[in-house]
């Protein structure tokens, strides 16, 4: 126990310096990033990998809160309703940003905050088997397409980007799969590698984590990916498709503009970090840093293109 | 042999020790916390994982995990509220033992059982982790809802004497747990529009109501009838060899039983406490006397619980999935220090692989100690003034469901719970069948809807699967045995 | 005519909830829903709650056959009183964060369990509460609710 709490005093210490220099700016005290998600997920790990840097670059102590529950939007909710002071932000990702509002009636929308900025966006790819008979979409989508509703795809969550990905190549193909729905990856995996489904949609750092047992029939971008040159994509292979996963920070709405600005520094100073840019290059996700302004127009673009596919797949209530 | 070496290199360090000692420590710590448990303790030393070395990094987080299982029972039996949900069924004859004034001795019973459960499941990792990792294959969502209903029977089981009343509970247990999302719709169910509502009902707020809030007010509506004083050992005792002499079968089976649910990605420890607790109740020495304090049950629910924490690597080192939520952060940790898990890790990285072994035994035989010193703490808090330490349970439980996900909501589930768990216990309701509810209704709903979607809609080809068959039929035979027996008898008095 | 034992009057409270609850589940909202393989979202709820239905008659039946449990009107005055003075601090400590309400709680609890030496009582309430305050907020870095008066707690 020492260690830790010889570190937190060290912490403390220096957040305690911070605040008598800089009395009046922000920030005077430590900041909560909420995460939407349990512990040891892959938003709860990208956080905290970039909270470390991050917290250098503010001069304060930052604090990963976990708020789990309902796909993400108990967590967006409370940031949403939080006091409007920037010591209080959320690292929200696409799915509770931009896909759930449209399932059902929730106590936000993206009008509901300030953005501080993009902080990952993965590239994701429909995997299948290492020994899947199929090597490319086309082989896939022929087998589909002859023998309708007998690919079983695995879905991590009802009405995520990987569900939405994959009503999206059945609309564009043609082709007709029976979706069966997992809670989470790590059950959608085992069903994959059990036999029980035949293919599913995962981020890139996945497919670079389990590359002995899995492989890759397309990316599901409009170009290749800087980190994965040598991976097709769906567009290359004659759909065109681009559902990256995203997160960002974003602060409840009506945040001081000088907190803003600081959060939006701090994001970049730790994305551009060593810990973090050494840590994404590992998983093969590129940098995906987008300023305040840039990722509040993306969201908002995602939510509308979001908006469509749901309606389009009959999910949107 | 030069790979052994080489992993007993990487733990013979002094930060590996260390961080054996300190996970191990702040592992029991937090797993004797009600409401905290295995993921919060990982997660309080996650920032840290990171700037480590990776077998240090690795001990923290194996330390934590397998002190936080064991810990839990220390609760259970202390104060009659699971510390984690992994130690419900350490509750049923663990507190009905310290209420007999032993303590000490369920401590000692426990600690010994965890001990012997967690070092049998390393060696089971060490012989035969990626066969059991390719036979854990053989489980999809039919077989898992085959053996989530050979789980239930447990119910049953923990609610002889009051039958009726306990199969109703286990159904209220079931039923709360689809409050919420339903995971294969994405329909919300039984929110009444409302939003917080939508997350759900929270397994461990619920048990911390249920167990320490409700104890609470039971001993508040008592507190006006004197009762007798109980003499309370203080300490920790070791249960002589010719105790254990009768139990050995019943530690093996219910280590075995730990092992095997343990490499199931997915099930986790309650589960597998549960399956041994039926099957003691079913073959035990003295299976009559479940549940009144006695040592077999502590032995089977402890040792099958500590069992899951090594085969848990199973499938997390060998397919690099993940069983729990606190082996998914392990799994993230190893790929932050450059170590993917997956079939070649056990020729590529043998050295690692030896190494998480070591740890795992190191960390074994520290709980011990470590049960054995915390046990002099923890049995003295009996003798404090009851209205004392009901008080400060009460704060440390509320604390604690809080701690979980940060959501106030969970603070009322709690307080609900308890006030629910009160007015139950008052009408003779056993309460360990509505934790057993909750805790296998969602594996047991998705599990059958997405074999249904994968049977197409036939719930007879759930038949055609010859290991969903033969749990079927074990079940049968579990729910038939009291029958079967007395029959047996019959026979021979004829 | 036997008296309903304190169990018949759960298990008849448990019946109606339990009846009100699958009556929900035709609800127009579940009907709306995507269907799989042709079990919707009530599919599972519905065997359970068919289940707890029958299990409460079960346990309406058998509590007419037993005693009528002797509650002292004593004892459940007290523990009235300590249910209410926990359903007060969860609601206060949202309201004024964890370290106010655990003072005066972990102050009065006690006396209503039984225990009067002021004192040990106020010692004990004043150490236990910073203690965990102190360990979950700062060693633990489970950050807990605070006041809208202080900064720090």
């Amino acid at each position: 126990m020492k260690f830790i709490r010889s570190s937190i005093v060290a912490l403390a210490a220096a957040a305690g310096l911070a605040s008598t220099a800089l009395a009046a700016e922000f920030p005077a005290k430590p900041v909560t990033i909420i995460v939407p998600f349990s512990a040891g997920g892959g938003t709860d790990i990208t956080t905290r990998t970039l909270a470390g840097p991050m917290a250098e670059a503010l001069g304060v102590e930052i604090v990963v809160k976990n708020t789990a529950g309902a796909g993400g939007t108990i967590g967006a909710a409370e940031t949403a309703r939080s006091k409007p002071n920037g010591y209080t932000i959320g690292m929200m990702p696409v799915g509770p940003m931009t896909t759930q509002p449209h399932l059902r009636e929730l106590p936000y929308n993206p009008e509901s905050f300030d953005y501080i900025c993009q902080a990952y966006s993965a590239p994701s790819s429909l995997v299948v088997r290492k020994d899947s008979p199929f090597n490319s979409l086309q082989d896939m989508l022929e087998h589909a397409k002859a023998n309708p509703g007998t690919l079983n795809y695995g879905v991590q969550a009802v009405g995520s980007i990987p569900h939405v990905a994959g009503l999206g190549l059945a609309a564009a193909s043609g082709a007709e799969f029976t979706f069966i729905p997992y809670k989470g990856s790590a059950p959608t995996f085992k069903a994959m590698l059990d036999g029980s489904v035949d293919m599913f949609v995962a981020h890139i750092s996945f497919l670079t984590k389990n590359s002995d047992q899995v492989k890759s029939l397309a990316m599901l971008t409009s170009e290749r990916v800087s980190t994965a040159q040598d991976l097709p994509t769906a567009t290359d292979q004659g759909v065109p498709m681009h559902f990256p996963i995203w997160g960002g920070l974003v602060a409840p709405k009506g945040i001081p503009a000088e907190a803003k600005a600081a959060l939006e520094a701090a994001c970049e100073a730790g994305m551009n970090s060593e810990a973090f840019s050494s840590r994404m290059a590992d998983l093969r996700m590129p940098l995906a840093f987008m300023g305040s302004a840039d990722f509040e127009a993306f969201v908002n673009a995602e939510f509308s293109k979001n908006d469509k596919l749901l309606t389009a797949a009959g999910l949107k209530k | 042999m030069d790979v052994f070496a080489l992993g007993l290199d990487h733990v013979l360090t002094m930060s590996a020790l260390g961080a054996i000692f300190i996970g191990t420590i702040l592992g029991v710590a937090v797993g004797v916390l009600p409401g905290l448990g295995s993921v919060i303790g990982i997660t309080m030393v996650l920032p840290f994982t990171y700037s480590m070395g990776q077998i240090p990094a690795l001990a923290l987080m194996l330390g934590i995990y397998c002190g936080s299982v064991y810990g839990g029972s220390i609760s259970a039996i202390v104060i009659n509220t699971p510390g984690t949900p992994q130690a419900a069924a350490t509750a049923l004859d663990g507190f009905p033992m310290a209420q007999r004034g032993d303590a000490d001795l369920a401590i000692g019973w426990a600690t010994a059982a965890s001990v012997i459960g967690g070092l049998f499941s390393v060696v089971v990792l060490i012989i035969a982790a990626p066969q059991l990792a390719a036979f854990s294959l053989n489980f999809t969502s039919i077989e898992y809802f085959a053996l989530g209903i050979f789980a239930l029977i447990c119910i049953a089981n923990v609610s002889r004497g009051a039958m009726a009343k306990g199969l109703l509970a286990g159904a209220i247990g079931l039923f709360l747990a689809t409050i919420g999302v339903d995971h294969v719709t994405g329909d919300m169910r039984f929110t009444f529009g409302s939003f917080e509502m939508t997350a759900g009902i929270s397994l461990i707020p619920a048990i911390v109501g249920l167990f320490a809030l409700s104890e609470v007010f039971m001993r508040a509506s008592e507190s006006a009838t004197v009762k007798a004083q109980i003499a309370h050992n203080v300490g920790f005792r070791l249960p002589p060899f010719s105790q254990w002499m009768p139990r050995l079968w019943l530690l093996l089976k219910s280590c075995t039983i730990g092992s095997f649910v343990g490499t199931l990605p997915g099930t986790g420890a309650a589960t597998a406490a549960f399956i041994a607790y039926s099957e003691a109740k079913r073959s035990a020495p003295n299976r009559d006397k479940l549940g009144t304090g006695e040592p077999d049950g502590l032995v089977a629910a402890e040792s099958a619980n500590n069992a899951v924490t090594g085969s848990a690597m199973v499938p997390t080192l060998a397919l690099g999935i993940p069983g729990d939520p606190v082996t998914a952060v392990m799994l993230g940790t190893f790929i932050v220090h450059g170590i993917t898990p997956g079939p070649r890790l056990f020729t590529e990285n043998l050295d690692l692989v030896y190494a998480i072994f070591l740890i795992l035994i190191g960390v074994n035989i520290l709980m011990f100690f470590i049960g054995a010193l915390g046990s002099q703490l923890f049995t003295r808090a009996l003798r404090m003034p009851e209205p004392l330490l009901m008080t400060m349970v009460t704060v440390i439980a509320i604390v604690g469901a809080y701690g979980v996900r940060g959501n106030p909501l969970d603070l009322i589930t709690a307080f609900l719970a308890g006030v629910g768990g009160f007015i139950l216990r008052k009408a003779g309701f056993p309460l360990a069948p509505l934790v057993i509810g909750m805790v296998l209704s969602q594996m047991i709903e998705n599990s059958l809807r997405q074999g249904l979607l994968l049977t197409r809609g036939s719930f007879l080809a759930f038949f055609e699967r010859p290991i969903a068959l033969t749990l079927f039929i074990l079940t049968a035979l579990m729910l038939a045995w009291p029958a079967i027996r007395w029959l047996r008898a019959r026979r021979q008095e004829a | 005519m036997m008296k309903p034992s304190f169990a018949s009057l759960i298990g008849g409270l448990i019946l109606l909830i339990t009846a009100f609850l699958f009556s929900h589940t035709f609800d127009e909202a579940y009907q709306t829903s995507l269907l799989t393989a042709g079990r919707g979202p009530v599919f599972y709820p519905r065997i359970v709650l068919g289940a707890m239905g029958l299990f409460s008659v079960i346990v309406i039946a058998e509590g007419f056959a037993e005693e009528t449990d002797a509650i002292t009107g004593r004892g459940v005055l007290i523990a009235l009183v300590a249910v209410a003075l926990t359903g007060a601090y969860i609601f206060s400590i949202e309201q004024a964060g964890f370290v106010i309400p655990t003072l005066f709680f972990t102050f009065l609890l006690p006396f209503v369990l039984g225990y009067r030496n002021v004192p040990i009582v106020l010692v004990i309430s004043v150490t236990y509460t910073f203690a965990v305050w102190y360990v979950f907020e700062k060693l633990f870095l489970i950050i807990l609710p605070s006041s809208p008066w202080f900064e720090v707690i």
